[in-house]
Formats: structure tokens, C-alpha cells, sequence
């Protein structure tokens, strides 16, 4: 006869809730409550920064207040159910791609298992359908004809608070990075879908302060980090101190807000003050000296993120202007853009809607080959691969690739600039060129297919860092594979947030390999005027037969 | 017959039941594609789900080493050390292995009592293995987290310094000012 009391014991070990959202629903997935705990949701926005940008935008981040997500009551407005559903009607009225995709699911399942938090983690409410089902559930209920008469039966449910909590949970465990929708057949984009949520969310003032307060500083003083002008200048001078040390050249050319300049370079402001960052800025001065190239870096619009794009559209379409407004106050003739993620997403899929066209300045041509960036005739805006690219293409630039001999490096599409903007061969054209060992992840792994770092959308922060590295899994996991097959150390991207987020996600899943921008590998193999015999890279490790 | 010869007679059978209920212990929707999905790239989960409890199942009763157990245990660990569980359903695949093979032991009513005993001292040394490897990735999570500190990443939003602390250079301001941060 079996044991009660070992039965009772082990019974007691397996359905005892998990520390996080509550481990092997048994439930229907609406009846599985979200559950906060420390460690599974960011922290939420600060008073005083709701307050900061409720001067400029009333209204959109709702009412500026202390609130705890682990509480059942988030101090909520009284009116909250009818701001959320106001602010659900306005959208589908004002955004007919949101419409279509509350209506034209069919369920198809293509996208379930597409999701690097789906696969991370196995709970099915990070499967895309259902995330978006979150919220088109709502929909139904007081949007469609069918809910109003049917109710659950039609997939329909009421605003609740617990939905609301469900929102939090999952709208913030998504990336936007859109994997889904290249394998959805009706193209829905999720992303979309999550932006909408998250705008929602705004409305009743439910944000987290990782994405509020950057964005707060950013409208404030030009960049992330809040560095002030001055600071910013020092920065970004100090390093000069160290490409000298690296090459033995003193770069003559980094200026700030030079009027008149030809281009207007802008990039994510954590080259100027964070590793591996920091190197990429190094590569990208070192080929602006190599070919001469007139440009002036701004340190009113001296960040290329744009938080915006992860609480409302109105604050997504305030930053991006900062930088076109600037572009015109300096009278310079295009812009040329760094390597940043989100910066490219807005760019290449909001800006010309908001902002665009800018009219006043000229379609990019490149003053060394004569290149005219057609592509960009609209924005007027250049990504640095596309131009380094056709740089090589030229045959412009002086290298020697074995300078990056003792790196065996791949490469990490990031999401927006991929997915987001059809970036996929000018960064492989310049590794190959800069590099001569370069091998690819696996083929479902790159590309459209290629796998978000897990930390996107203003997830990068550290209160939630097991999530990301579930949600980062599928990533490192391709990783993994290269380093072990071709002893990849080196893992190359073109997005500030891959760089700070994958260096995390490498110390859990891949210790042994090393985060990188693109640029930063040109500036290696960069052979400039009056160098000296190159000893280190950029990050004064030894080259390739100098370890001695 | 000897429960090892079961062991080995039975190998596919137990190890399908095993790696089903190393699955079962994610929700269902989840279980029933990390069960389907054979790209290793496309599954990560289930992928190492079921190559590593293959490995250790050849290491564990048809090696004449433990040898390699660690490398085939860690990345499956660490999956688990950073997924939804409490502890000890993160470690739980010694103990599911016990189940299983109990249930294979009464159903080909075995009475090897002695050959139980030497499973019985594999399986402690598979749940030792596994706590050690769960505790080293908890750590190793830690350290990343304060690593990422270490770089500057809360001055975004838990400032309230001089950013030009953070000039390359003046260290020993930037330690200063995380200390506080810390």
C-alpha cells in the first residue's frame, strides 16, 4: 500500500506554485492568472519621469504615481476600463493595419512555435496567436458583433483587472522583433500588435522606468545616459587618446556641430560610453579619417535610439524629429546613421509617415564614389554598412584583413535593421572583407529568420535578467553551435542594444565568445597614413602571432 | 533477468518515457511542440531534453565511465536554471528517472535487489551532478548580472551622478560611483 504522507509530500513538491508565473497550467490559458514576482517583470516608471513627460505629451502616460505590480492595486484611475477601451477604439479607427490584424487570424498555429520567448520558455502565451489573442479577445468583447452576443463562446472576454496584469506580463515579453510574421501567411505583425498593447498600457499609466527614463533623458538632453554636451565632447575625445595608442595616428577630423558639415553622423550614445561600444565608435572615426569624409557628429540629437517606439507613438515621432531638426539647423546635406537597431526600425518604417519627407535635405550621394543612395530618397538617412559597403565595392579602403586573424567571428542579424529594413548582405560584404575567418549560424537562425537577442524593446535591464536569458536562448544557442563547430570567438552585430545584451547573454550561454560591432573589425583592418606597425586591435588585445 | 540487462533490453522504451516526463514538466502547449520539433535550432528545449538524457542514460548503464556526464548534463541545467521552476523541478530528472525505471522494474516484475542498489547509487550520483550544475548556473547568472552593473548599464535609469564619472580612465570615481549604486 502506497505511503499517504510520501504521496501527499510529493504532490505538495510538484504543484507547488513556481517562483515565477506559475509553472504547468493545468487551466484554460484565460484562466491562468499572471503572477508578479521579483525577477519577472520590469520596474515600474518613476513619479517624477511620468511627471517630466506628461508636460509635453499630456495624457499619454497617464496619471504620475508610485505603484508596485506585485500589489492588487496598481493605484489605478477609477475610469481606467473605459480610458483603455476609448483608447482601443480610437486606434482601430486611426490605424487599419490594427483592424486587420484583430480580424484576420484564422489560427493557423505558423507562427507558434516562432517565438524565441515561446521557445525559451514553452508557456503558450508567448506563442504570437495567443499574445495577440491577449488582446484581440477584448476586441471581440466590445468591438464585434459576435463577442456582444456570444461572449466566451466567441472568444470574447471584459476588460478586467486581470487582463490588464496578463497585458503587463506578456505585451513586455515580447520584442517586437516581427520573426512571427514572416511565417504568418496573412503577414500580421505582431510587433504591431504589442505596440498597440503597450500604448494602451501608457494610457493608464502603466510603463516601466528602463524605457522612461532613457526616453525622458533623451528628449531632455539629447541621449540615454543624459550626458550633457560638454561630457559628451570628452568622451568621445578621450577616445582618440586610445586609437592613437592602438594605430600610432592622432585622428584630426571628430567635431561636434559644425554648421555646413556634409553629413550629419549620428549613433547610438553608448559608443561614446560603454564597451564593446566604445571600439565601434573607434572604427567609425578611423574610416571617417581614411577617406576624408566631412561630417560633423551633433550633441543635441546624440543618440540614434528612440525609446518612443516601445511606449507611444507621439514620443517615437518627437525624438526622431530632434534629429531632422538638427540636420537642418547644421544645413548639412544628408544624414549618415551608426549602428543602431531601433534607430533604423523607426527610420525605415515610421519616420517618412511622421516626419517625412525631408525635403530639405539632399538624396544621399556618396562624396567618394559618387554612389547616389536611392534607397534613402525619401529619409535622406545612410546606414554605415550600406555606405562601408559601397565604399568596398569601390575598392576605397586600404586593409589588411589578417589584422583580425585572431578573431573567428559570425554574425548576429538584429532584428530591426534585418527584419526591419532589409539590411542582410552589406555587413556580410565587409566582414569578408575586413575578416578572414567568418562563418555563419545556422541558416534558420540569420537572416529574416534570425533570432532576437532576447532583450529588445526596453528589456535589456537587469531586474529581469533570467527572462532574458530565456528569451535570448535560441540566440546563444546558434552560438553555441558556431563556436563549437568552427570556434567562433566573436559574434559581429550592428545594434548598440545587441552589443550591451548579447555580452550578457554570452557570459551565461558562451563564455568564451566576445561581442563586437561590424565597425569595429573595419578599424582593425583599416591601414591608415602614417600608422605604426600595428601590435593590438582596437581593444589592445594582441594580434594574430604579436601574444609574445 | 538482472535490471541491468532490463536497462539495456528496454533502452528506447524507458528513455521515450523519461524525456516525456522531463517534458510534461513544462505546460502542455509548450511540451507538445518541444516534443515534435526536431530542429535543433528551431527546438532548442526539447533538443536538449532529448539528447542529453540519451547521453546520460549510455553513460549511466552502457559506459565503464561517468566521464563526460558534467558536458552532457550543463547545457540542459542551465536551460532549466533560467526556466519558470522551483529547484527542485529544475533538478527533477534524476528523481523521474527513478520513477520510471520503478515502473519498468514492476512491470517485467523484477526481483534484483542487489542490481536495484547500483541503479539506485547512479541515479544520487545523476541528482548530484545536477544540483552542482544548477547551483553553478544560478551563480554564473548572478555574476553576469553584476557584471552588467559593473559596465554602467543602471546608470539609464538608477543615476543620480555626475555622468562624467564615467569618463574612460577615472576608475576609481566609476567604482565609487556603482559602490553607491550597489
Amino acid at each position: 500500500m502506497a505511503d499517504t504522507k510520501v504521496a501527499q509530500m510529493k504532490e505538495k513538491v510538484v504543484k507547488e506554485p513556481s517562483l515565477m508565473t506559475g509553472a504547468v497550467p493545468a487551466k484554460d490559458w484565460w484562466d491562468v492568472e499572471a503572477v508578479f514576482k521579483p525577477g519577472n517583470y520590469c520596474y515600474p516608471a518613476k513619479k517624477s519621469i511620468v511627471e517630466y513627460h506628461n508636460k509635453s505629451l499630456p495624457g499619454i502616460f497617464g496619471v504620475p504615481r508610485e505603484w508596485d505590480p506585485e500589489s492588487d492595486d496598481w493605484h489605478l484611475p477609477e475610469n481606467w476600463k473605459e480610458i483603455i477601451l476609448n483608447g482601443l477604439k480610437e486606434r482601430l479607427d486611426k490605424f487599419r493595419s490594427l483592424k486587420i490584424f484583430m480580424d484576420c487570424c484564422v489560427r493557423c498555429g505558423a507562427c507558434a512555435d516562432k517565438c524565441h520567448f515561446f521557445l525559451g520558455t514553452g508557456d503558450p502565451k508567448n506563442m504570437p496567436v495567443l499574445r495577440a489573442e491577449l488582446l484581440r479577445s477584448v476586441y471581440r468583447n466590445d468591438f464585434t458583433l459576435a463577442g456582444k452576443l456570444l461572449g466566451q463562446m466567441a472568444g470574447a472576454r471584459p476588460m478586467t483587472f486581470k487582463v490588464l496584469k496578463e497585458w503587463f506580463m506578456y505585451f513586455y515579453q515580447c520584442t517586437e522583433c516581427r520573426r512571427c510574421s514572416v511565417f504568418c501567411p496573412y503577414g500580421i505583425d505582431t510587433a504591431e500588435v504589442t505596440m498597440m498593447a503597450r500604448e494602451l498600457l501608457h494610457l493608464v499609466g502603466v510603463g516601466t522606468n528602463w524605457i522612461l527614463e532613457p526616453a525622458a533623458n533623451s528628449n531632455r538632453t539629447g541621449n540615454h545616459l543624459g550626458l550633457q554636451p560638454h561630457t559628451f565632447k570628452e568622451n568621445a575625445e578621450f577616445l582618440l587618446d586610445d586609437i592613437e595608442e592602438a594605430t600610432g595616428v592622432r585622428l584630426q577630423n571628430l567635431n561636434f556641430n559644425r554648421k555646413g558639415a556634409e553629413v550629419l553622423f549620428i549613433f547610438p550614445s553608448a559608443d561614446v560610453f560603454a564597451e564593446p561600444g566604445i571600439f565601434t565608435f573607434m572604427g567609425y572615426l578611423l574610416l571617417f579619417e581614411h577617406i576624408g569624409l566631412d561630417y560633423t557628429i551633433s550633441t543635441y540629437t546624440s543618440e540614434g535610439g528612440n525609446f518612443g517606439l516601445f511606449t507611444h507613438n507621439s514620443l517615437m515621432k518627437k525624438l526622431n524629429a530632434k534629429m531632422y531638426a538638427e540636420a537642418d539647423r547644421l544645413g548639412v546635406k544628408w544624414i549618415l546613421g551608426g549602428e543602431c537597431g531601433h534607430m533604423w526600425r523607426v527610420l525605415h518604417q515610421y519616420m517618412d509617415t511622421m516626419n517625412g519627407p525631408a525635403n530639405f535635405l539632399e538624396v544621399p550621394k556618396s562624396p567618394i564614389t559618387g554612389t547616389v543612395f536611392a534607397n534613402a530618397a525619401s529619409t535622406k538617412m545612410v546606414h554605415i554598412s550600406e555606405f562601408t559597403a559601397d565604399l568596398l565595392h569601390h575598392n576605397k579602403l586600404k586593409l589588411d584583413p589578417s589584422r583580425n586573424d585572431h578573431r573567428t567571428v559570425t554574425y548576429h542579424d538584429s532584428c530591426n535593421t534585418a527584419r526591419g529594413m532589409g539590411l542582410l548582405e552589406e555587413p556580410r560584404h565587409i566582414l569578408k572583407s575586413v575578416c578572414n575567418n567568418f562563418h555563419e549560424m545556422p541558416e534558420n537562425t540569420i537572416r529574416e529568420n534570425t533570432f532576437c537577442c532576447g532583450s529588445g524593446t526596453g528589456l535589456n535591464t537587469g531586474e529581469i535578467m533570467d527572462l532574458r536569458m530565456r528569451g535570448g536562448l535560441p540566440r546563444a544557442n546558434a552560438v553555441r553551435h558556431v563556436a563549437d563547430k568552427h570556434g567562433v570567438n566573436m559574434l559581429s552585430c550592428v545594434c548598440a542594444i545587441d552589443r550591451a545584451t548579447l555580452l550578457a547573454l554570452n557570459q551565461y550561454w558562451n563564455p568564451d565568445v566576445e561581442v563586437c560591432g561590424v565597425s569595429e573589425l573595419v578599424g582593425n583592418a583599416l591601414i591608415m597614413e602614417g600608422e605604426k606597425e600595428r601590435e593590438t586591435d582596437l581593444r589592445f588585445t594582441p594580434l594574430a602571432g604579436m601574444e609574445g | 533477468m538482472l535490471l541491468q540487462e532490463m536497462l539495456i533490453e528496454n533502452k528506447g522504451e524507458i528513455l521515450e518515457v523519461w524525456v516525456d516526463r522531463v517534458l510534461a514538466t513544462y505546460p502542455e502547449d509548450g511540451a507538445r511542440i518541444f516534443k515534435k520539433e526536431k530542429n535543433q535550432f528551431a527546438n532548442p528545449v526539447g533538443y536538449a531534453v532529448k539528447s542529453s538524457l540519451w547521453e546520460v542514460y549510455a553513460l549511466l548503464f552502457e559506459s565503464e565511465t561517468l566521464e563526460g556526464l558534467v558536458p552532457a548534463l550543463n547545457q540542459l541545467v542551465k536551460i532549466r536554471a533560467v526556466q519558470e521552476f522551483i529547484p527542485s523541478q529544475a533538478v527533477s530528472m534524476a528523481y523521474k528517472l527513478k520513477e520510471v525505471v520503478k515502473d519498468f522494474y514492476h512491470r517485467e516484475k523484477l526481483a534484483d535487489h542487489e542490481g536495484w542498489l547500483t541503479f539506485e547509487e547512479k541515479a544520487d550520483i545523476l541528482a548530484y551532478t545536477l544540483f552542482d550544475l544548477y547551483m553553478a548556473s544560478r551563480e554564473q547568472l548572478h555574476k553576469t548580472r553584476l557584471e552588467e552593473y559593473r559596465r554602467g548599464n543602471p546608470l539609464l535609469s538608477e543615476g543620480g551622478c555626475c555622468p562624467s564619472r564615467l569618463l574612460p580612465g577615472n576608475n576609481a570615481e566609476k567604482a565609487k560611483t556603482l559602490q553607491n549604486i550597489l
